[in-house]
């Protein structure tokens, strides 16, 4: 696994172009997410200048994994479309805030990620995430938020990771999410 | 469950730069838990007792919970079904999860670990057990 990270203006030509349509695979093909597209490219209006992404690249160079990295100084996705996730808090405006959104980590090509809970902490998801929280530390962030489901909650705390729910979950689209905060240790 | 309603004076109060809600361990036995959602994994193949050509099905999930005013007290665990003299019994898996850190008399963190266990401690004073089959039966009867 190879992991790249960076800007749109840092990344390898045509890596941003391969990013948006191996989101377009996952989030709206595969998952059904009702997301603006184009030319089966996924992005919205959090992929800025600022936005920092992180992508796992096999020995191919083939995508099989990416986040997506956001501020929290700026607009970002749990600010401006899930704020009551919050519980009642202040939408988070800090810079050792930063938002994980866009997680992922799926080969396209059906090779297996992991494929059973006492797998996870070994797996290239498990890495992914761990490279996702350095990337965001060097940025000088203290902590992660992000909007997910209850099993990545479980998920990170499999792998010793210091996550916890802002407050209870909250049914959308039939699925509870809730906002999750990750200390970066 | 006990049925003591929380003391407006200790709330808890939301918006820490670290997205805790601070409770005291006096406040928190005074929560009232609401059950909120239980589901069932996903056959867990790691778990379950392997033989000739079959393979036990192992009955786990986790289960939500929810108590206090805005801001709410959320707390979720993992649990798994186990036979115990014949009747199915739910047993508590790992420490639970939740939105808390729990302070002392001083108002300082218990710290991460320990405020899981003690919450642990505190949740295993409860009969969610029932509920949670309860939960569990209706979704999927």
């Amino acid at each position: 696994m190879r992991v790249v990270t960076g800007s749109q203006a840092a990344l390898p030509p045509d890596l941003y172009g391969q990013i948006a349509g191996y989101r377009h695979k996952v989030f709206v093909e595969r998952l059904g997410w009702q997301l603006a597209a184009h030319e089966e490219r996924e992005f919205d209006q959090f992929d800025r200048p600022d936005t920092v992404y992180v992508v796992a690249q096999d020995e191919d160079d083939s995508i099989f994994g990416c986040a997506r990295l956001l501020p929290t100084t700026g607009d970002y996705l749990l600010g401006q479309v899930f704020p009551e996730l919050l519980n009642g808090a202040p939408v988070p405006r800090d810079p050792r805030v930063w938002e994980l959104s866009r997680f992922a980590c799926t080969d396209l090509n059906h090779r297996g990620i992991f494929t059973t809970l006492a797998d996870f902490p070994a797996s290239d998801t498990a890495r992914l995430m761990r490279e996702v929280m350095h990337c965001a530390a060097r940025h000088g962030a203290e902590r992660l938020i992000t909007v997910t489901w209850i099993g990545i909650e479980r998920l990170l705390r499999r792998l010793g990771i210091r996550a916890h729910r802002a407050g209870p979950p909250v049914l959308h689209d039939g699925q509870p999410i809730f906002a999750c905060w990750i200390e970066l240790d | 469950m006990p049925k003591i309603v929380s003391s407006v004076d200790s709330s808890p109060v939301a918006g820490a730069p670290d997205g805790y809600l601070r409770v005291s361990g006096e406040n928190l036995r005074q929560v009232r838990l609401q059950h909120l959602l239980s589901a069932l994994d996903e056959d867990a193949p790691e778990r379950a007792p392997r033989g000739e050509g079959a393979t036990a099905a192992t009955l786990a999930g986790f289960t939500e919970w929810v108590g206090g005013r805005r801001p709410a007290i959320s707390v979720g665990w993992d649990w798994q079904a186990g036979s115990v003299q014949g009747a199915l019994h739910y047993l508590r898996v790992g420490p639970p999860r939740s939105n808390l850190m729990l302070v002392d008399a001083c108002g300082r963190d218990l710290g991460f670990e320990l405020t899981a266990f003690r919450i642990g401690l505190w949740l295993d004073q409860h009969a969610w057990q029932t509920v949670v089959a309860g939960a569990l039966s209706k979704m999927y009867a």
